[in-house]
């Protein structure tokens, strides 16, 4: 546990060492969203209601897909990668401490490090300019958590599971890719699954994708009964269950892998 | 100037033989590269999709703008583009160096090693994505091909300069692939036609960050409707282009005074 | 002189870091510079065909000094004179006239064989046809590497990924070469190949500048040296004059029947004591002469196995190396 917190205050100090990498960060992240920003102000200026949606509605998507992007917990999965790749992982499975909550204790501390010095002010500003929407009720608020909760687990898993391709391809920087395609196509990265056309819906539901932020937010702005997201984080649970036990099943493969080819 | 051009295919061949080094991928990162691209075609179309516009345009032509951008980029990356990630990399192994101790300018050494094969999908996705929209926008004439021709010359060089500046903040801002992240999100604004973002956003695309010159001036020249302030434009787009190649001399000097 | 360097100096200008939290935020705001004199006016001149052997720890400035020589730096202050050029000021056209081998940075594309990144290197010096094709054939015969050219590099040991490299160096038959920890991780075989290579080269006329941690890379191939230590020139001149410095010394291993005596004579040195039959020790000639060691030693214990060896200049490298 001491390991956990001492890891995670590191990765968290780290994140402040470089001031061009603070700044560059910063002003990437601004210009996003002013981009996207833009373009909607645009396009609801010209239409101002498209599928029950308003210009409110899209800045609020916006604001809540981004402020909960780094709750996507792409960094273990990555820093497994990287281990595998340059061969560390073989020093990791002799030491005594769980990998897995080492990579994650650093990428909390790294997430919440940029969370805090690029997302929440930018978004902040954005939401005072334009104005938050406000849950119906505590109860929904509490739901809305849950389903962010569920979602951070299945982002974590799933990552994790991506991570230990290199223990199989050789050049996995594709992957990534595809990774971050999928993800922007079928978790409404940029624009809400509810514009998308039948086929892609139906898609959508077949990936957990879906359920990692974009469940959450649109449950956040009404679009979801407090009674079909009950069956959502059910839904949740479930990908939550498949990828943990594809994950352990896929470790374990892996460090047969290992001992056998000796890394 | 003849064995300077003879360098830069023998640069090319190089690349490309170092590229067939690993036939496998090569395909498969050309479709990822070009997938990646179809991003705001796809949002272009979820939108008249859902029965929204933006006014005065109809799908295909918005489509075409998209399609002289990604050809525009299809051109640039693949030949000459290369140098952000050749110098960035460079700078931070220490091999930035080998390209000083050749007796050609720098930036042609930097030109010359980086050659991007993959980055032909651009190429292929611009051809195709201009392709389609034009069939469904009414033909040009003579005249609005030559002025496209022209204009979109200009969007070349443009990605130049975007390129010696990319490249020389790489000198500087040792291993920072972020300052390649902040461009791709501002050519975003080059997706659309220009016309409707706000007044500011308009003068800022168009004459200080020359990133309408790219798409949506030329594609609306050859659709026969000049943007106004074109030649504005092309001018500022030239001027860009001198103060990049000052700001790239500007990171060489500053590397050669710090040793890198 | 080919080569003219006169009060070179050099300081970088570099920033503290904070480690707190409190100051890692302060440190986004403002930051304490920090000067670093790396050379403080170092000077010396080189002829024509020399081959000079540059030392130094880390840190010295033996780098430094390398970048400055080949135009990739500009120093703070001094003059520097290579072949009439300045350096960091004419370039393109100085450049031109030498090579550089880096133990650590290959010039050659890894996944290629070497022999098309000779013919990237055909291009850029802009070497004739018929030019190229008798040097490369002549170092490539030299270096016995003609059925390794063709192959990727990265299928190439590091002895042979070498040799290729010292040929790219050398194809548009530069004056200078500038060689920067060359035989870095080689085995014996290929180490000597290559300094055999060096010296038929020098012995055409081309100039050898050589940066190494090597000892023995000096040993064989210099015949003058420059010590460089914190950005100062310590010492220069020649290999012969480095030796002699070790004065009169011999190391001398020896093993005995009977037990040796307390070996307390002035001129004798004890470095190891392995057993009371067996001790490694330092005579200094000059003290104590061999002959009436060995015949004290015979005397009181009956030599069974004696060795007499020259000390390594690394000695002296370490003397100078330690000076403040």
């Amino acid at each position: 546990m001491i390991l956990f917190i001492a890891l995670l205050r590191l990765s968290f100090l780290k994140t402040f060492q470089y001031r061009g990498y603070v700044f560059i960060n910063l002003m990437s992240t601004c210009i996003q969203v002013f981009v996207q920003i833009s373009l909607w102000l645009a396009l609801f200026t010209a239409n101002s209601v498209v599928q029950e949606t308003t210009l409110n509605d899209m800045i609020n998507y916006l604001a809540l897909t981004g402020l909960l992007a780094l709750t996507k917990l792409e960094g273990p999965g990555q820093l497994l990668s990287q281990r595998i790749i340059n061969g560390s992982i073989a020093i990791d499975l002799i030491r005594p401490y769980k990998l897995k909550s080492c990579l994650l204790s650093q990428s909390i501390g790294e997430n919440l490090a940029r969370f805090l010095l690029f997302v929440f002010p930018v978004y902040t500003v954005v939401l005072a300019v334009f104005g938050l929407q406000l849950p119906a009720s505590p109860l929904h608020t509490l739901v809305f958590f849950h389903a962010v909760l569920n979602g951070v687990i299945i982002s974590f898993y799933y990552f994790y599971l991506v991570g230990m391709l290199p223990f199989w391809l050789q050049s996995t920087w594709y992957v990534r890719f595809v990774n971050y395609a999928a993800f922007t196509l079928f978790g409404g990265a940029f624009v809400p699954i509810w514009f998308y056309p039948e086929v892609l819906v139906k898609i959508s539901y077949f990936l957990p994708f879906r359920y990692v932020t974009y469940e959450a937010v649109t449950f956040y702005l009404g679009r979801t009964s407090l009674v079909a997201m009950m069956g959502v984080l059910a839904t949740q649970l479930v990908w939550i269950g498949i990828l943990a036990a594809l994950e352990a099943f896929v470790w374990k493969a892996a460090q047969k892998k290992i001992m056998i080819f000796g890394g | 100037m003849m064995a300077n051009l003879r360098l830069y295919l023998q640069g090319i061949k190089t690349a490309l033989a170092t590229r067939m080094a690993y036939r496998g991928d090569f395909i498969m990162s050309m479709l990822i590269m070009l997938l990646v691209e179809l991003g705001a075609p796809f949002i272009t179309f979820l939108i008249y999709e859902n029965g929204a516009s933006f006014p005065g345009w109809t799908m295909y032509e918005v489509l075409l703008i998209q399609g002289v951008f990604l050809l525009a980029r299809g051109i640039a990356f693949p030949f000459y583009f290369g140098i952000v990630w050749n110098t960035i990399n460079r700078v931070r192994d220490g091999t930035f160096d080998l390209l000083l101790i050749k007796p050609k300018s720098t930036l042609f050494m930097a030109i010359v090693t980086a050659f991007d094969a993959e980055d032909l999908g651009k190429f292929f996705g611009g051809i195709m994505l201009f392709g389609l929209a034009l069939k469904r926008v009414p033909p040009p004439g003579l005249g609005e091909w030559l002025q496209f021709s022209a204009i979109f010359l200009v969007a070349l060089v443009t990605l130049f300069g975007f390129a010696l500046i990319l490249a020389g903040l790489g000198i500087i801002w040792i291993g920072n692939f972020r300052v390649y992240d902040i461009f791709f999100t501002i050519i975003n604004f080059g997706m659309y036609p220009t016309v409707i973002f706000s007044k500011a956003v308009q003068t800022i695309i168009t004459m200080l960050i020359p990133i309408a010159i790219m798409g949506y001036i030329p594609a609306a020249t050859l659709l026969g409707r000049p943007a106004a302030g074109t030649c504005w434009a092309v001018l500022a787009s030239i001027a860009f282009l001198f103060m990049s190649l000052g700001f790239w001399r500007l990171m060489q000097k500053k590397y050669t005074s710090a040793g890198g | 002189m080919q080569i003219s360097v006169e009060n070179l100096t050099k300081v970088y200008k570099s920033y503290q870091r904070g480690n707190a939290f409190g100051e890692a935020v302060k440190s986004l705001f403002v930051r304490k510079p920090v000067y670093i004199h790396a050379l403080k006016g170092i000077s010396f001149n080189i002829e024509r065909g020399e081959l000079v052997g540059f030392l130094g720890p880390n840190g010295a400035g033996k780098s430094t000094t390398l970048k400055i020589l080949t135009g990739i730096l500009y120093p703070s202050g001094g003059k520097v004179s290579i072949m009439g050029f300045t350096p960091w000021k004419d370039r393109k056209k100085y450049v031109a006239k030498i090579g550089a081998v880096f133990g650590q940075k290959s010039q050659l594309l890894w996944d290629i064989p070497p022999v098309d990144a000779f013919y990237l290197n055909k291009a850029i010096y802009s070497i004739p046809e018929q030019v190229f094709k008798q040097t490369m054939d002549e170092m490539v015969e030299l270096l016995e590497v003609g059925a390794l050219i063709r192959k990727p590099t990265r299928q190439l040991s590091l002895g042979e990924r070498m040799k290729c490299e010292f040929i790219m160096a050398m194809l548009h038959q530069p004056e200078i070469v500038f060689l920067d920890e060359p035989t870095i991780g080689l085995d014996v075989i290929a180490k000597d190949k290559i300094r055999q290579f060096i010296l038929e080269m020098n012995k055409n006329g081309v100039t050898f500048i050589l940066t190494t941690h090597d000892l023995s890379d000096i040993e064989h191939l210099a015949q003058r040296v420059i010590v460089v230590n914190h950005g100062e020139r310590v010492f220069d001149n020649s290999l012969r004059t480095l030796r002699s410095r070790l004065g009169e010394k011999k190391i001398i291993s020896v093993s005995t029947l009977n037990p040796l005596p307390a070996l307390t004579l002035p001129g004798i040195t004890i470095t190891k004591q392995i057993s009371a039959h067996n001790v490694e020790l330092e005579l200094d000639m000059a003290v104590c002469e061999l002959n009436k060691f060995i015949a004290l030693v015979n005397k009181s214990s009956t030599i069974r196995d004696l060795a007499v060896q020259e000390p390594q200049i690394e000695t002296i490298i370490k003397e100078l190396y330690q000076e403040e």
